[in-house]
């Protein structure tokens, strides 16, 4: 059968006519681009792994009530980057007792990931983008990482477009700051 | 001096090899797990619904049982007692209205009766006869 078929075709097979297949589709047109963009913002492979699974099966359930006024790629990021933050707020948890922060456990992954694929350049920038507030970590990842317009991120993050603009132009201006130390 | 700019855009995070070959599968199998845990509801699960009933017609049980005692049952017992007291204590009046005479007269009058009921007929057959049987019925 054909494995390149479009968001609508796709759709339209899983309202009638094979849905599990058609999932299935789904599944392999856009799994790397959804794991690429949990895996920044969790940035260890098991954690990212949990939610991305969490994620799919979130889609699979509430696919029928999918309006397809609205791109498909977009409403499929928003459950996964939901589903990150939900992650998140429950890791956080687990380290209000500690000496370490959730932040300082994700640059230990950083340093310890056998799957990082990059220079030590690369690596000190994912440090600089770790060491932002979460907010600007998400909004820079999204707008960088991701090319997402600042209205998309707008509906996800419920934040005006100006107050992304301004968080943006600050994770910039620290992330440099960063890069320029040592 | 270092800018942002300077540095290729590329994702570095990478996945385990093999990974997105068997992602699609691994989410199948769970979610036809999770169809078949929803399909499979467990014991509590199933009589939730009828063991609430249950508990709430319990609960209007004793509730309408301690109602009916509260308003009802002390008046019920009440006039129980009530009844029975008031048929002894009649009967003792009635006992106590009754004079000495009367139970005397009353008592001559039952013997007198008895003696007047026998006709002298039988009177006579009663002493002249040799059958005894019927003395002992009379007596």
């Amino acid at each position: 059968m054909n494995e390149h078929l479009d968001d609508r075709e796709i759709l339209e097979r899983f309202r009638t006519d094979n849905p599990d297949y058609a999932f299935h589709l789904l599944v392999k047109k856009y799994q790397e681009k959804l794991y690429a963009s949990i895996r920044k913002v969790l940035v260890n492979h098991e954690d990212t792994n949990d939610v991305l699974q969490e994620t799919l099966i979130k889609i699979y359930q509430n696919l029928n009530t999918f309006r397809s006024d609205s791109q498909l790629f977009s409403w499929m990021y928003r459950i996964a980057i939901n589903e990150a933050l939900g992650f998140i707020r429950k890791q956080k948890r687990k380290y209000v007792f500690s000496s370490l922060s959730y932040e300082d456990s994700l640059i230990q992954s950083l340093h310890a990931d056998s799957f990082f694929d990059g220079d030590a350049l690369q690596k000190k920038l994912q440090e600089a983008i770790l060491k932002l507030p979460q907010k600007q970590r998400l909004v820079f990842n999204m707008k960088y990482y991701d090319n997402l317009k600042y209205d998309e991120i707008s509906e996800i993050l419920k934040t005006s477009t100006g107050a992304l603009k301004a968080s943006y132009h600050h994770a910039v201006k620290k992330i440099e700051k960063y890069l320029q130390e040592d | 001096m270092k800018r942002l700019n300077d540095i290729p855009k590329k994702d570095p995070f990478k996945a385990p090899d093999g990974y997105f070959e068997t992602l699609p599968d691994k989410v199948r199998d769970r979610i036809q797990a999770e169809k078949q845990a929803d399909a499979k509801p467990g014991f509590f699960a199933v009589f939730k619904p009828y063991l609430y009933f249950a508990g709430f017609f319990i609960a209007l049980a004793f509730l309408f049982k301690v109602g009916l005692n509260t308003f009802t049952g002390d008046y019920h017992d009440q006039q129980i007692i009530a009844n029975q007291t008031e048929t002894v204590e009649s009967e003792y009046f009635e006992y106590d209205m009754i004079s000495e005479e009367t139970i005397y007269a009353a008592i001559l009058a039952e013997n007198t009766d008895e003696e007047t009921e026998i006709p002298e007929e039988t009177m006579i057959a009663y002493l002249t006869q040799d059958d005894y049987s019927s003395i002992l019925y009379y007596e």
